[in-house]
């Protein structure tokens, strides 16, 4: 039986957000919007989710006189991610479980 | 890459799983050779270098030649202070890239404090096209690994300026240096330290 997709994860800027957080454990949000490409307002919103679900701290704070907002992987993010890779990993190669 | 997301990001719903190990995959990569650079070092270098390079000039056209070299002992402060940065501010976001830069520059510095602390004597007129050629190679290096043009004809002008330098009378070699420092490391610098605020002001 397939398992589910964690639909949180399974959207194309919070996946990618999340996959670059776990190679780098922390970035910020000028960053994340030049890999992505995305627009601030959608940044802010997928953001805003991941939070809410506890797979990233937000600090909001001030970086050489500028607004600057870090972004930080939790434990409970990476958790749901490799849970992530199984589950696409079950779904690729569905012979293999 | 980027245009990968573009395409997507509106697309959501279609999310397959093959699209979704294509992107973890392409993030981890970007990730692993991700290489930023604040512009900072850069500019701190320029600016010591230029103050190192005109104060020989000065003290050369007024014939403090035993202590000409004297600004030069800056340099070796600046390289500690560097390591130091560094290793606060960027350990933790290490990649293959950003160690092969540290590693492209620390062997640069090395041959230059080699060669203009020890070699001097044997060099002499060539000290300083040389190390000016080392400065534009590292300067090369860098703007590959951060991807910007702005550093990367920073990088051809000190390299042309090192192999012009060659031909220019030994009392004036300080003062190209020091032209050189200010306009092709220190404004460069500057003007990356502002694109990078720019980009975090968010």
């Amino acid at each position: 039986m397939f398992k589910d997709l964690d639909p949180l994860l399974h959207s194309q800027l919070r996946l990618a957000i999340i996959s670059f957080l776990v190679s780098n454990g922390k970035s910020d949000f000028g960053e994340l919007k030049k890999l992505t490409s995305a627009t601030s307002g959608n940044i802010s919103v997928q953001l805003k989710k991941l939070e809410e679900a506890g797979y990233i701290i937000l600090r909001k704070g001030f970086l050489n006189n500028y607004q600057h907002t870090s972004v930080e992987i939790t434990k409970t993010g990476i958790n749901a991610f490799e849970k992530y890779v199984e589950a696409i990993k079950q779904y690729l190669h569905p012979g293999l479980e | 890459m980027q245009h990968i997301y573009k395409r997507c990001i509106m697309e959501n719903q279609n999310l397959t799983p093959e699209k979704s190990f294509e992107i973890i995959n392409q993030v981890i990569n970007e990730a692993k050779t991700r290489f930023e650079e604040n512009g900072f070092i850069y500019a701190f270098w320029g600016l010591l270098g230029t103050v190192a390079a005109l104060g020989q000039f000065i003290l050369l056209k007024n014939g403090y030649y035993n202590i000409n070299y004297y600004p030069y002992f800056v340099m070796p402060l600046g390289a500690i202070y560097t390591g130091y940065y560094y290793y606060k501010k960027e350990r933790s976001r290490q990649n293959q890239i950003s160690r092969m830069v540290s590693f492209s520059w620390a062997a640069v510095v090395l041959n230059i404090f080699i060669i203009g602390f020890l070699l001097v004597g044997i060099l002499k007129q060539n000290t300083i096209p040389i190390i000016l050629i080392l400065v534009g190679i590292g300067t090369i290096v860098s703007a590959g690994a951060i991807k910007n043009k702005l550093t990367l004809y920073s990088g051809v002008v000190i390299n042309l300026a090192g192999l012009a330098c060659f031909g220019l009378k030994w009392i004036y070699q300080p003062l190209l240096l020091g032209i050189v420092f200010a306009v092709a490391i220190l404004i460069p610098g500057i003007i990356l330290m502002v694109q990078h605020k720019r980009r975090q002001n968010v």
